[in-house]
């Protein structure tokens, strides 16, 4: 068993919202980082995945075993974080283990306790005395505690201070590292995944945008800068989420089209399509970059430079958005 | 059972802050009943205070978010069901106990008398109106959360205020009461298999609504 989680078709409806066809697969032993703007269906995806919600159609199995039939055992495989704390205000640490320890058969009280010390944890603390940053490893204690081999983190790091995010992710690569561990990360603050992800799968409006590795997405992407007379309408069919400015443009364009344009950046001539999904997104874009070798770009003013996971996600939500209007 | 009783500690986790209030509801029949003079009063006093607490588990798990972690503990949602029935039922019977031994004693400090009949029938009462309480009101809580199951919260006192209204209306003297206390065994059979039937339609009504309930 080489994937921690398997999920495909994952559908769902609600009035005025569709998750539709979402599949993507994490291996064991790396993080994977759930994108997309607010209302994008992450955290829907995620309920789901937990059973929270029930699933219109497709499957999803937890270390091989399916997250309904075999719920329990599943269940006991895995944590969730979330964005706020999900145990009673009331309770302190020592409480929290205390109420929680029973269910899980490996449960380990000296870990817990480590860990709290670790975290700088007040056992004797109540958890509505404890800051936000604290409350999340207290949730992390509570996890690594019975070993779970599944972390899913849902939007963990919004409301963190700079110094909690990156202790956040500090701790999230010490989990992974012995090759044992995966973890699930669903946020919109994409520059955490920069640093810690090494999967993205990337959903916008319910519908699955892209899953595969981290690098293959951010290097199937570059951001172009121009002046306003560089923007021509041949130009305009080959760029995505255009921004213009009363001192030009920039817009997103994809790596493998690039290969017509003289450029004064520092993009890679190379790129993959590999891993898109839900080409229709796209609409007359997918079908503009088509005829790419027949036609050359020209704009010697244009520059080119690498793209992020925000500035992707960004362009690429636009473009939605200007389709729908 | 193993993780229905995990359930049902879970459930008395959430009400150990609250346990300060909790003696002070058993507390306070006490000095009602040292007032009325009435055990049968007491007891149903007792069971009104206690059925209103049912709905302090529902509202702390509101009030903290807590249906996440329910959604996220490896255990059977029929289970979360059973253990929170379990330690509710169990909390009743503490209570109907605590409330028969303190009352008695009460009124026989203050020279009353009390008889075995008294604290049998008072025993079947307040286990009966707890009941009644107990299952009409956790699916309701279920179904519609504390704050949208507002008028649930009633059930107990409009119970109580019932009682208060029949009690003085039962005739002690009636051929039909003395034939049933004649009987005390039969009485209390049937109270308890109506009580383990009622129980058993809640249950299930409640399985039902948490299997279908999305968080």
């Amino acid at each position: 068993m080489n994937n921690m989680l398997e999920v495909k078709g994952l559908s769902r409806s609600f009035p005025g919202f569709q998750l539709k066809d979402i599949s993507f697969t994490l291996p064991k032993g790396y993080i994977m980082g759930l994108i997309g703007p607010n209302g994008s269906g992450k955290t829907t995806t995620i309920k789901l995945i937990l059973n929270m919600l029930k699933r219109g159609g497709g499957t999803v199995k937890i270390l091989g075993m399916d997250n309904l039939s075999d719920e329990k055992a599943a269940k006991a495989e895995l944590a969730v974080v979330f964005d706020s704390n999900y145990f009673c205000e009331a309770w302190t640490a020592a409480q929290t283990e205390a109420a929680l320890a029973g269910f899980y058969k490996n449960w380990d009280t000296d870990r817990f306790h480590q860990l709290l010390s670790r975290f700088h944890i007040d056992p004797a603390k109540k958890g509505k005395d404890l800051s936000r940053g604290m409350q999340m490893k207290l949730m992390l204690a509570c996890a690594f505690s019975y070993d779970a081999k599944l972390l899913i983190l849902d939007e963990p790091t919004s409301g963190l201070d700079p110094v909690s995010r990156d202790e956040l992710l500090t701790i999230l690569s010490g989990y992974i590292e012995d090759g044992e561990h995966s973890v699930l990360f669903s946020t919109h603050i994409t520059s955490d995944l920069e640093r810690a992800a090494d999967y993205i799968t990337y959903i916008n409006r319910g519908s699955l945008f892209f899953t595969g590795g981290k690098d293959e997405f951010v290097d199937s992407f570059r951001i172009v800068k121009g002046g306003p007379g560089d923007l021509t309408a041949e130009l305009k069919e080959r760029l995505i989420g255009i921004r213009t400015f009363p001192t030009g443009f920039e817009a997103l364009v994809r790596t493998e089209d690039l290969g017509r344009l003289k450029r004064r950046g520092d993009a890679e001539m190379s790129g993959s399509r590999t891993g898109f999904a839900g080409a229709d997104l796209w609409n007359g874009a997918s079908a503009a970059y088509s005829d790419v070798k027949e036609k050359s770009l020209s704009a010697d003013t244009l520059v080119v430079e690498p793209a992020t996971i925000d500035e992707i996600v960004v362009f690429t939500s636009k473009v939605l958005e200007d389709g729908e209007a | 059972m193993n993780e229905t009783l995990k359930a049902a500690r879970l459930d008395y986790s959430l009400l150990r802050p609250y346990w300060k209030n909790i003696c002070f509801i058993l507390v306070m029949p006490i000095v009602y009943t040292s007032v009325a003079r009435s055990l049968s009063g007491g007891i149903s006093f007792t069971m009104c205070m206690l059925g209103i607490t049912v709905s302090y588990t529902f509202a702390i798990s509101e009030k903290n978010g807590m249906e996440r972690l329910y959604g996220v503990l490896p255990v059977a949602r029929r289970h979360l069901v059973f253990g929170k029935y379990l330690l509710i039922c169990f909390m009743g019977l503490l209570a109907l106990a605590f409330s028969l031994i303190a009352d008695t004693a009460v009124l026989k400090a203050m020279g009353e008398t009390v008889a075995v009949w008294e604290i049998a029938v008072s025993a079947v009462l307040g286990f009966l109106v707890y009941t009644i309480y107990v299952v009409f009101q956790l699916p309701g809580y279920y179904k519609f959360g504390v704050v949208g199951g507002k008028m649930f919260q009633f059930i107990p006192v409009t119970g109580y205020l019932l009682t208060l209204f029949l009690l003085p209306r039962v005739n002690v003297n009636s051929p039909v009461l003395e034939a049933v206390l004649e009987q005390p065994a039969v009485l209390a059979g049937a109270v308890l298999a109506g009580c383990a039937a009622a129980y058993g339609i809640s249950i299930g009504v409640s399985v039902m609504i948490l299997k279908n309930k999305e968080v």
